[in-house]
């Protein structure tokens, strides 16, 4: 039963022209200020934008349709190239209705549907009437009915305190202090430009005159104030931390002076994420994390992925996750996997990649080095600095395809892998699987090696974690696993 | 290893990229013309000589695309079966994404005026974290797979799955 298209109310025209004005604005400020203009000019100039904007916005009002079936809704739209969108009822999260005070006399709203898509993945009307919004929010209200769910107020099931010791612990293994470190330097060369001169000026004499040792200890100062100061900032957010289970819901407490609270349906959880840096791994302990689907617009705290236990002793981790997610399978997957000489193909791989990228940069240094006479020493530096990167690299390379590890079980796919020396563990149910992605180079064929690539959602977009030279045959087999999906 | 159901993409979407490619190195010496020609004498030489540098790589690249057509085509196939859409691309580095039908959120379809012409469309299949194209397929291919994928998609409401 299609209806027939329709078109916004025409006072949406006023809309489309406002937004006329507003993308052709900067370019009229331009012609208007940009050269020593004439009144007359100026007035062409103002005249041909109102021209212009009228002219905009009757084409896009006139070619922006849309139909309304009980199951979706079809948007046509676009001058120059038409678009087609189409949202099925079922997939919208939010209908959000705002009237700026030019619409207030029309009784029209502007309309924007979201679904927990993609960022770009909305419908926006830029005028629609009352009646026209509420056809859509019931046939929305139809095709997402389910059974209710009760209202009374549930007993928690399960709580978990973090230990004041333990969050000490979480603290101190945080390698936070670096990114403060910067931060630091930035407050310090902003604070010398606000301070009085002659003050700077005997900073700097003071500085100039230190000895070796006297850098050393100033920068030893700096380390251990930004050490306190991270330390201050994880004891601050993570304080009383705290998490219950009431049903099918987790809610999260923390922190001293701002607080927090955090509630989630366990529905809404794609993957549970272990992870365990190179420092924690030597005390054996960890961090358990939750990737969730929101749409996280605005909140940079949500974009990645939500703390539910700060520090948990590694080896009681899933033990005592077991209550706050009953239904997850959580297993520590044991046997490697990987095709043989898998190592020896991932370092060649990386001994290639770092050739690639760094021959030109090299090549260039050198030639300008010889031409313009560049001291020896910065060449003997930089080698170094380049070599210890090689090796690094190398060595999480090493380290990733030790980590690497893959088990399905049941409706689970446990996936271990490490980046920087970090090892992180993702337990994803099948259905929260968005996608997969299996590449194979030409030289990869006679060893019959896949990379694989498993895309799931966090946040507002898409995670993708990697396995790589997986057997031909094992790749095929869990893109099988994730499309059978029910 | 590829599906026994995948199909390539019409043979008119390879006149489309060549004309796309034509029309993007028309735009491309244009913008040289008028930059030796016009800008030449005004400007430094230097930032001349730079600009020259980047569009002339640019239409190299351009170029590159346009010699590559026959292979972006040979190993561009799609596949739709019960459960998932496969994607692949590629020979030298070959790629085979997997969608199943299940987590698809909605699937869009773009004509600009060349596939207009030509009567092909673009589709656009979108899931809750990402989305991925194929990039010209008939108008009613495009309609029926549509049709096809929202069908899989409505039968696998979220809803129903939220608890």
């Amino acid at each position: 039963m299609m209806t027939k298209s329709a078109h916004q109310p025409v006072v949406a025209v006023i809309a489309e022209i406002i937004m006329t004005v507003r993308e052709f604005f900067f370019v009229v400020l331009f012609l208007f200020f940009g050269h020593t203009r004439s009144m007359t000019s100026r007035l062409i100039v103002i005249v041909g934008l109102i021209l212009l904007a009228i002219l905009f916005g009757v084409l896009r009002w006139w070619f922006f349709t849309y139909d309304v079936t009980p199951h979706e809704i079809t948007l046509k739209k676009g001058v120059f190239i038409r678009k087609y969108v189409h949202m099925p009822f079922e997939r919208i999260q939010t209908i959000t209705r705002t009237q700026p005070f030019y619409f207030q006399p029309f009784d029209v709203y502007r309309v924007s549907i979201e679904t927990s898509g993609k960022k770009d993945d909305r419908l926006v009307f830029s005028a629609l009437r009352l009646t026209q919004i509420e056809v859509i929010e019931q046939y929305r209200q139809q095709s997402q009915t389910k059974t209710t769910e009760s209202k009374e107020v549930p007993k928690a099931d399960h709580v978990y305190h973090i230990q004041t010791s333990e969050l000490v612990v979480f603290a101190l293994t945080s390698l936070g202090s670096l990114g403060i470190f910067g931060a630091l330097a930035t407050v310090i060369s902003e604070l010398s430009m606000h301070m009085p001169q002659d003050l700077v000026a005997k900073f700097d004499y003071w500085f100039s005159g230190q000895t070796f040792a006297g850098y050393i200890i100033i920068l030893a100062v700096i380390l251990i104030v930004s050490l306190v100061i991270a330390f201050a900032r994880i004891y601050n957010r993570y304080y009383h931390f705290t998490l219950t289970r009431f049903g099918v819901h987790l809610a999260i407490t923390q922190g001293l002076l701002t607080k927090k609270e955090i509630q989630l349906r366990l529905s809404r959880i794609q993957a549970v994420h272990y992870e365990q840096s190179l420092l924690r791994r030597w005390v054996n302990l960890a961090t358990i994390n939750v990737l969730l689907a929101s749409s996280g617009r605005g909140d940079k705290e949500k974009q990645d992925k939500t703390t539910i236990i700060p520090v948990v002793s590694s080896s009681k981790a899933y033990h005592v996750l077991s209550d706050f997610l009953p239904s997850y399978r959580l297993i520590t997957p044991k046997k490697a996997i990987g095709i043989d000489h898998a190592m020896f193909y991932e370092l060649r791989y990386e001994v290639l990649m770092s050739l690639i990228y760094l021959t030109l940069p090299t090549v260039s240094y050198f030639g300008c080095a010889y031409v313009w006479h560049w001291p020896t020493i910065y060449s003997v530096i930089g080698i170094f600095i380049l070599s210890v990167l090689i090796i690094y690299v190398m060595i999480c390379a090493a380290v990733r395809m030790t980590d690497q590890r893959l088990v399905i079980e049941q409706e689970t796919l446990t996936l271990q892998t490490s980046q920087w020396l970090t090892k992180h563990v993702y337990t994803i149910p099948r259905d929260k699987i968005q996608g997969a992605k299996a590449t194979q180079s030409y030289f990869m064929i006679k060893s019959q090696a896949q990379h694989l690539r498993v895309i799931i959602r966090n946040g507002d977009e898409a995670k993708m974690i990697d396995m790589r030279y997986l057997p031909e045959a094992e790749a095929e087999r869990i893109i099988r696993w994730i499309t059978h999906v029910k | 290893m590829i599906s026994k159901y995948a199909q390539y993409l019409p043979k008119r979407a390879k006149i489309v990229w060549v004309l796309d490619d034509l029309i993007g190195m028309l735009v491309l010496g244009l913008a040289l013309l008028v930059l030796n020609l016009c800008l030449g004498a005004q400007w430094p030489s230097t930032i001349i000589m730079v600009l020259n540098i980047m569009l002339i790589v640019i239409i190299g690249l351009v170029i590159g695309h346009l010699l590559l057509i026959p292979y972006y085509y040979r190993f561009h196939r799609y596949a739709l079966d019960d459960t998932a859409i496969l994607i692949y691309k590629g020979f030298f580095l070959r790629k085979t994404e997997a969608i199943p039908l299940n987590r698809i959120q909605n699937v869009d379809t773009t004509q600009g005026p060349l596939l207009q012409f030509f009567h092909l469309k673009r589709l656009v299949i979108v899931t809750a974290a990402h989305s991925f194209s194929i990039a010209a397929v008939d108008e009613q291919v495009a309609q029926t797979l549509r049709e096809r994928l929202i069908l899989a998609a409505r039968q696998a409401s979220e809803v129903n799955n939220d608890d």
